[in-house]
Order: C-alpha cells, then sequence, then structure tokens
C-alpha cells in the first residue's frame, strides 16, 4: 500500500521578527499561519496520508493562546493525519505549548482524532491500520547531547508497514556550521533503521541528506541566509523498502534576499536597480537586506538617496547597511553650496574634521556636510 | 567726483537764478539765511543729476517756482577723474539734457545714461528720483534735518560699498543664500534643541521610549526566563515523583520502620522488667537504711548517757574547788580593805601637816621683805627732804645761761667800745714840777701815767691855772657817746638783776649750776631705791604688813626664821610623800584582791548552772533508753539489720542479671535505627506529599502563565527595543549633525561679519576716536547700517543715543564710507545740509577738524545758515546772496 507524506517543519510560529519594524514585521507574522494553511492546502490537494511536521512548529513554548488556537485552527482544513515532533524551541518539557495544546482541545470537543502530538520517547504511532508507522524522537529538553533517533534501530513495528522516522536536529557530516550543534543525528540513519524515510527538521533551508533523509525546511522564510526556503515536500512511498518519491513545492509567499552593492558611479544604481527588478516579480513579496560598499559623491548620494526611497515604498522591506558606503564630497559639491562666504568656510571647517581620522566628531562632521548639501539641493530645487 | 560749478534759473526758488562758480576740492561752505535757498540748491543739484529731463506730472511741478510757467534750469560742472563734464538740463518747456565731455556729448537719453554710467545709480521707472535712486549720493548728500537719522543706504550704494569691501577682503559673507541655509539649518537645529541649548521632546522621547523599551524588555526577558526555570523545575519534580515511585523508595524506608519499632518493643519490655527490679531494690534498701538507721541511734544514746554522766562528774569536782577558792578571796579582800583605810587615813594627817608648815615658811618671808622696805623707804624720804632743799636754793638765783651770755657779749661790746675811745681821745701827758700837780673836776690826777681826754675837760694845773682841754673832732663825741649807752645798758641790767658787776653775776650763776647737778644725782639715787617712785614704796611697805597679818591671827607669835620654816616645811613635805605611797600600795593591793574576787564568783556561778544542766540531760537520757530497750532489745535490733542486709543483696544480683541483658541489645543503636527509620520514613512522605503538591502548583501557574505568549511577548519586545534603539541612534546622529552644522555655519558666519567690516572699521575708528574716544560703532553687516555704540562692553542702541550723538556718528560714517569708495574709484563728494545744528561747541570744533581731514580726499560741500560758525573752520564760504544771477 502506497503512502503520500506532506514533509515539513520548522515553522516557528509566533517568531516576532525583531529586526523587521512596522507594518512589514507584522505582515511575515501574520502570513506564517497563512502559509500553513496553504500547506493544509497541498495536502489536500494531493491527497496525502499525513502531514508529518518535524519539530518547531512554535517559536517558543511560550507563544500566545492566540497563536495556539490559530495554529490548531489552520490544521483543520487537512483531514488527514498530522503528525507532530516537539523541537527544540518547543521541547516537550514538564509545561510545553504541547501540554497547553491538549488543555484547549480539552476545552473544545477533545483532540480530534487526526491530530497527533508525540511527546512520549521510543513509541511508534501506528497510522493507515497499522499500514504506517512512524517513530519519533522526542525532544523532551532543549539540547540533547545523545541521538534520539538511536532506538529506531531496534523499534518494533508491524511486518509490512511503511517505516518513516520524524525527528528534530543536526546532521553534523552535513551542517558544517553545525558541527557543534546539540540534539546530533547519525548520518546513516535511516539506512541502519531500516526506515523508508526519515523526515528531519531544524535546517530552515531544504535539503536532501540521502535518498531517504530530508530536511524540509521552513515553508515560510523567516531570516535571511536561509539557503532555498520556502518549500515542503511531497514524500512518495509506494511499498516498505521503495525509494521514496521526494517532490519539493514551494509554497512561501515571502522572497528573502541579502547581497551586497559596490556604488561608484551613476550606472551603478542603474544596475542595482535592474537587480532589484529581477528578484522578484512582486517587490511587495521581496524582502532584501542591501550592503552598500563603495566611495560615492554627494550628488551621487543624493541620488541613491532618492533612488533607494523609491525602492523602500515598493519592497515589503528594504534594510541598508551602508556604514560601507563612503559619502565623500568633491569640489563640486562642496562648490555647489557655495563658493565663498561664511557658508564655504563652514564646508570647509566640516570637511576637514570629516576627513580627520582623529576627530572623535568625524562621522557627525559628515554627516552634517551631507546634510548641508541636502538642504542645498533642496533650496535650488525650490528656487527652480 | 569734483563739483565746479552749479547754475540753477527757474527752479523752485531761484526764479532770477544762481550761479555757485568756482568750487574747488576741499571743504566749502555755502552759506545763506533761511529761505534764501541754499537747499533748493541741493535739490536743483539732485533734479540735475538724477530725474529724467522729461519728467511730468506732480513731481516736475514741483520744481518749478510758485505761480510760474518758466523753465527749469539746471547747469553742473563736474569732474570724474581727469574728465570734466558739464551737464545742462532743462524740464517742462522743451525738456532737454545734454552732457559734455572735452571730446564728446550725449543728448537727452543718452546723456542720462552716460550720467548713470558715471554715477552709479539705477534711476526709477518714472516719476521722480528718491534716496534708493541717487546711487552714492543718497549716502553722501544728507538734505537738512536727516542728519541724525540711520543711513538707509539704497542698493548702488551697498552693492558699490560691497564691492569695494570685497576688494579688500575678499567674498566672506555667504549673502542671502548663505542666511537662508543657516535659516534652514537653524530650523533643523531647532527641532531637537532648545535655545539654551537642551533636547527637546522629540529626542527626550526617543531616549524614554528606547529606555521604556529595554526596561520593558528586561522585565519580560526576566518573566520569561522565570517561567522557563520553572518549567525545569516541573521537570525534575516530575522526575523525582518518578523516581520515588520506580525505586520503591517508600515502600522500602517503611519496612525499615517496621522492624525497627519491633526491636524497640523488646527494649521497652526488658527495660520495664529492669525498672521494676530496680524499684525492688531501693525497697529494700530502704528497709535496711531504717533498721541500720534504728541501731545506730540506740548505739548513739547509750554512748551519749555515759558521755554526760562523766561530763557531771568532773562538773562536780571544779565546782567544789571553786567553792574553797571563793572563800579565800573573799577572806583576802575584807583585809585589803582595812589596810586601804588606814594608808588613807595617815595620808590625811600629812597632809595637813605639811600644810601648816607651808604657811609659817611664807610669813617668815613676808617678815623680811617687809624690813627691807622699811629701811628703804626712811632713806628714799632722807633724800626727797634734800632735794626739796637744793631746789629751793637754785630758785633763789636768778639769772639763767643765756642771760648770762648777754650781759658778757654786752660788757665786751662796751671794752672795744671804750678801746676805741681811748683810741682817738686826746692824750695828754704831764710832767709836773715837783709837787706839782694837776686835778680834775677837784679830783687829783694821778700824772706818772698819760690822761686821755675824750670830752671837754677842764683841768686844773696846780701851779699854773686852769687848763681847757676839748679834744677836737665828731668821732670823738660819737665813740663817747656810744660808750655811754652801753655803759648805761649794762648797768640797768645788772642791777635789774641786782648784780654789781658782771663776775657777780657769773659766780651766781655757777652756784646756781652746782646746785642743780647735786639734785640731779639725788635723784638718781633716790630711782635706784625706789623705782616706782616713793609713794609706790610706802604702799609696798603697807602692803607687806598687810600680808603678815593675814598670815596669822596671832600677831603676838613672832615669825620664825625663814630657814628654820623651810626646813619645818620640807619634813612634813617627806612624810607627806611616803604616807601617799603607802595609800597607793594599799589601793593597788585592794583592786587585786576585787578582781579575784570577782572572777572566782563568776566561774563559781557558771560551774553551778553547768552541773545543773548535767544533771538534767543525764536523767532524760537514761528514762529513753530505758523506754526504747523496753520495746525492741538491742540484740533484736542487730538481728534485724543482719536480715535486711541480706534482703538487698538479693535483688542488687537479679537487677545486675536483667541490665546485662539490656546491654547486650545495644538500646542505643534499637533506639537510634528507630528514630532514623521513623524520620526517614516521614521526611519521605512529607517530600513526596510537598513535591506533588509543587507540580501541582507549577503545572496550575505555568499554564496561565503559558497562555500569556510570553515568549511572543519577548521577540515583540525586542523588535521594539531594537526599532527604539534604532531610532534614538538615528535621531541622536541627526540632532548631533544638524547642531554641529548650525555650530559652523554660525561661527563661520560670526568670523565672516567680523572679517567683512574690517575695512569699514579700519576707516571709521580713526574718525571715531576724535569725537568718541576707546568707542567701537557696530554696523550691520548686511544693510551696513549702525547698529549700536559701544562703550566697554555695553552697547547702545544708535537710536538710543541723543540726537546731536546721532548726528556726529551718522556724518563720521559717511566720512569713512566716502573714504573707502574713493580709494575703491568710485566718483564720492559729500554735500551736508545744516548737518550739525545740534553739537556743542567742542563736539562742533572736533567735526570741523574731521571734515577738514576728510576734505583732504574728498570735496565736501556745506551748506548753512550758519556762517559765522562756519567760518572757525577756516573754510571758503561762499555768499548765497552773492551768487544771484541778475534776472534775464
Amino acid at each position: 500500500m502506497s503512502v503520500t507524506l506532506i514533509h515539513t517543519s520548522d515553522w516557528q510560529l509566533g517568531k516576532q521578527f525583531a529586526n523587521v519594524p512596522g507594518d512589514a514585521g507584522a505582515a511575515l507574522r501574520d502570513q506564517r499561519i497563512e502559509t500553513v494553511k496553504d500547506v493544509a492546502k497541498v495536502a489536500r490537494e494531493r491527497r496525502a496520508d499525513a502531514v508529518v511536521v518535524s519539530g518547531d512548529v512554535f517559536e517558543t513554548n511560550a507563544v500566545a493562546d492566540r497563536t495556539l488556537r490559530q495554529t490548531l485552527d489552520a490544521l483543520e482544513s487537512f483531514e488527514g493525519d498530522w503528525v507532530f515532533i516537539p523541537g527544540n524551541h518547543d521541547p516537550a518539557l514538564a509545561d510545553s505549548v504541547w501540554s497547553r495544546a491538549g488543555h484547549v482541545y480539552a476545552g473544545q470537543d477533545g483532540k480530534p482524532g487526526n491530530v497527533h502530538f508525540l511527546l512520549k520517547p521510543e513509541q511508534p504511532l501506528l497510522l493507515k491500520d497499522g499500514a504506517l508507522a512512524i517513530l519519533p524522537a522526542v525532544l523532551e529538553r532543549r539540547h540533547e547531547v545523545d541521538d534520539l533517533t538511536a532506538w529506531f534501530d531496534r523499534a518494533q513495528i508491524p511486518a509490512g508497514a511503511v517505516r518513516v522516522g520524524l525527528a528534530h536536529g543536526s546532521v553534523r557530516e552535513f551542517l558544517p556550521a553545525a558541527s557543534e550543534a546539540p540534539n546530533p543525528i547519525a548520518a546513516g540513519r535511516a539506512g541502519t533503521a531500516g526506515l523508508d524515510y526519515l523526515a528531519l527538521g531544524d535546517w530552515h533551508g531544504t535539503l536532501r541528506i540521502d535518498d531517504r533523509t530530508w530536511y524540509a525546511g521552513t515553508p515560510e522564510t523567516d531570516r535571511f541566509g536561509s539557503s532555498d526556503p520556502g518549500n515542503v515536500l511531497a514524500v512518495g512511498i509506494d511499498r516498505p523498502g521503495a525509494p521514496p518519491s521526494v517532490e519539493l513545492i514551494p509554497v512561501g509567499r515571502y522572497v528573502w534576499r541579502e547581497f551586497e552593492w559596490a556604488i561608484h558611479g551613476a550606472p551603478d544604481i542603474d544596475a542595482l536597480e535592474r537587480h532589484l527588478e529581477s528578484l522578484c516579480p512582486d517587490p511587495a513579496r521581496l524582502l532584501v537586506r542591501l550592503k552598500l560598499t563603495g566611495v560615492v559623491d554627494f550628488a551621487l548620494h543624493e541620488k541613491l538617496r532618492d533612488r533607494l526611497a523609491a525602492w523602500d515604498a515598493r519592497l515589503r522591506y528594504l534594510r541598508r547597511e551602508d556604514e560601507a558606503l563612503v559619502a565623500q564630497p568633491s569640489d563640486d559639491d562642496l562648490d555647489g553650496i557655495d563658493r565663498g562666504g561664511f557658508v564655504r568656510a563652514a564646508v570647509e571647517a566640516l570637511r576637514a574634521r570629516a576627513e580627520d581620522p582623529h576627530d572623535a566628531e568625524r562621522e557627525i562632521a559628515r554627516a552634517a556636510l551631507l546634510r548641508l548639501y541636502h538642504e542645498h539641493v533642496r533650496m535650488e530645487s525650490a528656487s527652480c | 567726483m569734483l563739483i565746479r560749478r552749479i547754475a540753477v534759473r527757474n527752479f523752485r526758488k531761484h526764479l532770477a537764478g544762481v550761479v555757485i562758480d568756482g568750487l574747488e576740492p576741499g571743504l566749502t561752505v555755502i552759506a545763506g539765511d533761511n529761505e534764501e535757498g541754499k537747499s533748493t540748491l541741493l535739490k536743483a543739484l539732485q533734479a540735475a543729476l538724477f530725474d529724467r529731463y522729461n519728467l511730468s506730472g506732480k513731481a516736475m511741478g514741483d520744481m518749478l517756482p510758485f505761480g510760474s510757467k518758466v523753465r527749469p534750469e539746471i547747469d553742473v560742472d563736474f569732474e570724474i577723474g581727469q574728465t570734466r563734464y558739464r551737464l545742462k538740463k532743462g524740464f517742462h518747456q522743451s525738456p532737454s539734457a545734454r552732457l559734455e565731455s572735452d571730446d564728446r556729448h550725449w543728448q537727452n537719453d543718452s546723456a542720462e545714461e552716460r550720467l548713470r554710467e558715471l554715477l552709479g545709480f539705477s534711476p526709477p521707472g518714472k516719476g521722480p528720483a528718491k534716496e534708493e535712486h541717487r546711487g552714492l549720493s543718497g549716502l553722501l548728500w544728507v538734505e537738512q534735518g536727516r542728519a541724525f537719522a540711520p543711513l538707509e543706504l539704497n542698493r548702488d550704494t551697498r552693492d558699490a560699498l560691497r564691492e569695494a569691501i570685497a576688494g579688500e577682503v575678499g567674498q566672506v559673507t555667504g549673502g542671502e543664500r548663505g542666511r537662508n541655509l543657516l535659516a534652514a539649518v537653524q530650523k533643523h537645529h531647532d527641532r531637537y534643541y532648545t535655545l539654551t541649548g537642551l533636547e527637546k521632546r522629540a529626542l527626550k522621547e526617543a531616549r524614554a521610549a528606547a529606555e521604556e523599551a529595554n526596561d520593558e524588555c528586561e522585565r519580560l526577558e526576566g518573566e520569561l526566563s522565570h517561567y522557563d526555570a520553572q518549567v525545569d523545575r516541573l521537570e525534575k519534580l516530575k522526575r523525582t515523583l518518578a523516581r520515588y515511585e520506580s525505586t520503591g523508595q517508600l515502600a522500602n524506608a517503611q519496612g525499615d520502620l517496621e522492624k525497627a519499632q519491633k526491636a524497640a518493643k523488646e527494649l521497652e519490655d526488658l527495660e520495664g522488667g529492669i525498672a521494676t527490679a530496680a524499684a525492688e531494690m531501693r525497697t529494700a534498701e530502704s528497709s535496711l537504711e531504717l533498721v541500720r538507721s534504728k541501731w545506730k541511734h540506740r548505739r548513739d544514746d547509750a554512748k551519749r548517757l555515759e558521755a554526760v554522766e562523766a561530763d557531771a562528774r568532773n562538773a562536780e569536782r571544779e565546782f567544789a574547788d571553786l567553792d574553797e577558792a571563793l572563800r579565800a578571796a573573799d577572806t583576802a579582800h575584807e583585809q585589803a580593805d582595812g589596810n586601804l583605810k588606814t594608808a588613807r587615813s595617815a595620808f590625811a594627817s600629812a597632809r595637813s601637816k605639811r600644810l601648816a608648815a607651808q604657811r609659817e615658811l611664807k610669813r617668815a618671808e613676808i617678815a623680811v621683805a617687809l624690813n627691807e622696805l622699811t629701811r628703804k623707804l626712811e632713806q628714799a624720804q632722807k633724800i626727797d627732804a634734800g632735794i626739796a632743799r637744793d631746789r629751793e636754793a637754785a630758785a633763789r638765783i636768778r639769772i639763767d645761761e643765756k642771760e648770762l651770755k648777754a650781759l658778757k657779749k654786752n660788757e665786751s661790746e662796751l671794752d672795744r667800745q671804750e678801746a676805741a675811745l681811748e683810741a682817738v681821745a686826746t692824750t695828754l701827758e704831764f710832767s709836773p714840777d715837783a709837787n706839782q700837780s694837776v686835778r680834775v673836776d677837784g679830783r687829783e690826777l694821778a700824772v706818772d701815767r698819760p690822761y686821755r681826754v675824750t670830752e671837754r675837760t677842764s683841768l686844773e694845773l696846780v701851779g699854773f691855772g686852769r687848763l681847757d682841754v676839748t679834744p677836737g673832732g665828731e668821732d670823738v663825741r660819737t665813740r663817747r657817746a656810744k660808750v655811754e649807752e652801753l655803759q648805761n645798758s649794762l648797768n640797768a641790767d645788772l642791777a635789774q638783776r641786782q648784780y654789781c658787776s658782771v663776775g657777780e653775776a657769773e659766780t651766781a650763776f655757777r652756784q646756781k649750776s652746782q646746785k642743780l647737778k647735786e639734785i640731779e644725782t639725788a635723784e638718781a639715787l633716790l630711782t635706784g631705791i625706789a623705782p616706782a617712785g616713793l609713794e609706790e614704796l610706802r604702799n609696798a611697805v603697807a602692803g607687806r604688813r598687810e600680808d603678815l597679818a593675814a598670815c596669822t591671827s596671832d600677831l603676838t607669835i613672832a615669825p620664825a626664821s625663814v630657814e628654820e620654816a623651810k626646813r619645818a616645811e620640807a619634813e612634813a613635805a617627806s612624810e607627806e610623800a611616803e604616807a601617799e605611797t603607802e595609800q597607793s600600795e594599799a589601793e593597788k593591793e585592794w583592786g587585786i584582791r576585787q578582781k579575784t574576787s570577782s572572777a572566782v564568783r563568776e566561774e563559781w556561778t557558771t560551774v553551778k548552772g553547768s552541773l545543773r544542766l548535767h544533771s538534767q540531760e543525764k536523767e532524760r537520757l537514761a528514762v529513753k533508753l530505758d523506754q526504747d530497750r523496753g520495746i525492741t532489745s538491742d540484740a533484736d535490733l542487730e538481728n534485724a539489720v543482719d536480715a535486711a542486709s541480706r534482703g538487698r543483696d538479693r535483688q542488687a544480683e537479679a537487677l545486675q542479671v536483667l541490665a546485662e541483658r539490656r546491654e547486650r541489645m545495644f538500646p542505643d543503636l534499637v533506639r537510634g535505627e528507630l528514630d532514623r527509620a521513623r524520620e526517614a520514613c516521614s521526611t519521605l512522605k512529607d517530600q513526596i506529599d510537598r513535591d506533588k503538591r509543587q507540580a501541582r502548583d507549577l503545572e496550575i501557574e505555568l499554564r496561565t502563565v503559558g497562555q500569556q505568549g510570553l515568549g511572543e511577548q519577548v521577540g515583540q519586545k525586542r523588535r521594539e527595543r531594537e526599532v527604539a534603539r534604532q531610532e534614538l541612534e538615528r535621531l541622536a546622529l541627526d540632532a548631533k549633525a544638524w547642531k554641529l552644522l548650525r555650530d559652523t555655519l554660525r561661527e563661520a558666519e560670526r568670523k565672516a561679519r567680523e572679517t567683512f567690516l574690517a575695512p569699514v572699521r579700519e576707516r571709521l575708528q580713526p574718525y571715531l576716536e576724535r569725537l568718541f574716544p576707546s568707542t567701537n560703532l557696530l554696523l550691520d553687516e548686511d544693510g551696513l547700517e549702525i547698529k549700536s555704540l559701544r562703550r566697554g562692553t555695553v552697547d547702545e542702541p544708535f537710536t538710543s543715543l541723543s540726537i546731536g550723538a546721532r548726528e556726529q556718528i551718522a556724518v563720521l560714517a559717511r566720512l569713512a564710507l566716502a573714504d573707502l569708495l574713493r580709494e575703491k574709484g568710485r566718483p564720492v563728494a559729500l554735500i551736508l545740509d545744516d548737518a550739525l545744528v545740534n553739537c556743542d561747541d567742542d563736539r562742533f570744533r572736533r567735526m570741523g577738524t574731521a571734515l577738514r581731514h576728510a576734505a583732504e580726499r574728498v570735496q565736501i560741500l556745506i551748506l548753512t545758515c550758519h556762517e559765522a560758525r562756519y567760518q572757525t573752520l577756516g573754510a571758503r564760504t561762499i555768499r548765497l546772496i552773492d551768487c544771484s544771477e541778475p534776472r534775464h
């Protein structure tokens, strides 16, 4: 009997996006629940047997009741099985979002039969009348030193059942950055435990470890720098032992991009704009972290400022990091402000300070010059 | 610019015409009385140079003399640089303008255009030229009554001055643009800072918001951290509770307790047996103790009776001895008493004898003393009588030493005067014939010696006759008179004292002295015998007689001799001393006997009492012992002691056996184990209960806290904190940048002002020093208007100064600006229409000096009606009245 699973993880519901202020942050927050609904929709469309969620459903155990209820509500549009394990963000502690979910359900009509919170270690879940066995690695604390999937190797399940492992942690060999990370998972676990599929969570990008072992990644990107997030995996297993088919289905709404751009002249600004246009057909779905470098004169800086102001309005979110962009006034800039008189004298005094590496107010002097230039431009344009 | 000639016809007052010619460089005074048209002259000059020739309307009408329809004409000859120009303008009728130089001429509009070029002014679009249209003249030509007003430079003058200044210091001010920029920057600055440089609400609120967000975030993080810790605690509690279950810890503890309780029960039973045995043992010991005590009392009583009997016997013996001693002592005492009485009687007798002997001795001594005193009295009385006689004899001689000396002195003076008379007397020496003699006053003279005649003397020379001799000279008479006077005086003194001569007086005095000495000697003798006086001596004799009478009643018995009396007294004293010694001995003996007798009697009484007590005690003890023995005999009592002792030993042995059994059970261990097991069980139960309760409480608490979504709140707060922090950073940088920009611009502007006005200050200061020493004039660098006069650190606004000061300062400023403009090649001439009417004489003189100084470089024309005053300046004066043209 073939089994179709939707593998997803790291929903991080309740995440607040501290670095994305204002409406953009609120939109990102709200979108995460919407994306869960999208996952349910995909599962429905694919007629999946179950959605397996490999941990970190919630950003923290201490999410608000409202978030918890919204999440449970979002599950309702898929009537197949929902299988959850805790992750390092929402471990099955003595008191956790999971125990509270139990209370929420208890306060309603009881927990629906298709929603499974796997919170007890080393207890397989049998679905499809025993045709599908889910082996959970249950995190009962945030960080485990031992490999919680070790018991998969000896887990007893009914014969003929599809054997699927569900775990949250780091396959260290494949995640160099996580070599010191806790919650280790042995790289060959699918093989040693005879798993048809090992559904992993924790890594926010979609990542294949081997034919039977995948990180689904977060369905809705939540940070700059994640590699290939925004997907769920549709996993098809025809029969026990058969190699699984894994299909990557994009569901994420927002596109997060970070890059560095050097500005040395007006053409660089044009090129930057072209690049921004190419990133996403809908700029309202695009979040950009733009690190500017280079040396520009005031005139060019003014231009860059104007252009980026336009992009700031157009994009969902633009984070400009221009510490490495040096605004250096040219003689023309300064002449433009004034060629003589006290204004020019002030300009020269400020320039001297801005260029003096020992001046503690060097940056302030530079900022002051820029402002003066801007005022000058404003007055010029007003008089035109 | 140098104005050479002005000719005016048909212009306002000057209907007849006036020509001022031959104007020179330097200072020229054009004097005219009021209404003579000197101000009109300035108006004509302004009209010629600045008004359009084809001016019409009211302005043109104003040029016409009242009620005339003539053609006002004005000619002005002037020089600019090296070029001489002649300007002729006619208004109203056939208006025209013509400007000629030596080699060119310009007509009408081109003439006026050329004038504009030369003088640098901006004519009005239409209408008459006003101050602002007259270029530099607007500044330098001062109309009557306006000298004290602010300069109000027109645009052309300002530009010219700016150009002149810029020619020296370059462009330093920022102009309109700079001011606008600074104003804009100031506006930005003011969004963040108050006038006094304090932060405004925008910054303060951002800072407060950042701090608040941070505090709130930390608070929430604390709460979340507490929540996490509580979750961990719950986890631990649950694990602990599970461990209790899985290890059966409680059941084990309960098993231990039961075992310990059983052992403890056994121990308790044994200890009950021991307690019973110990109680029995104590009873046996009490019984033994009782009979032993009885037996001991019996023996003690017997011993006591024996001792009392012995004591009574001893006391009886002692009493007998004492009784005898008491009788002996009483006998001795009586004997001593008799002895004492005898001795006392003997002593009294001896004492009365001695007193009698003493009285007799005293009487003998008084009798002796009386005899002596009586003898002295008689002797003294005799001497006293002698003294009385001598005093009487001496009193009869009446001359004393002083008087005698006076007599002697007078006699001596008489002798000396007589000798002197002798010396001057006439000496007659006679050598008569035998038997012949000489007689004087019938008496014969001894002729063997010379005869001195001191007065007229009649000598009878026997045998011859009479010879009258008269000694010559006044001196003999005087001396003689003196001698006679002295002789008379001496004789009188002697006669008064009844002496014949001085010798007799002296003898009498010597006798008197002798008597007095004898009296003195007798008195000394008397004093030796009766030092206290004769009367006292008499009293002493009487006193002794009374003493003697007092010594005895029988005066008939003559007193014995002193020696005898002394001997009798010594004997009596010796006898008395002996009797006293004997009496003393007897008293001492009596005392000893008395004491002995008392002591023995006291002891006798004591022993007698003691004897009675012993007897009573003996009797009591004997009765008691008899009674006790009647109840229990001594032998029975002794047997009862032995029986009780054996019973006690048996009980002790039984107790020993039980105690050894108990020791073998290690009772401390048994009890310790019971305590431990009981406590362990109870503690464990408590702990489990507590853990369960805590876990339940924690679950409830965590469920409540969990619902609040602390994690999300923290996330949100962190976001807000970040936003607030970034906003604060942005605002702070923005504020600092605007502040720095504003400060830098202001400082630059301040420096620029200082630099810009330097050329003006440089030229103005020497003029100012003449009238207002140690002051500075502050000018507005934009309008170049006079702002204030600075004295020390105080700025006085120009408008607050007196009219006189304003007038003077404004003229000086014009002189300075004229200097500057002239140096930069501008056509400059100064015309002042009665500009110094408010000066006192001193100021006027100083202003005159300043004007003369300025006129060395710039032509200055002064229009005035105070000719006399200006004559003091030594300037060339032109009287307007002399310049009138004859009417055409």
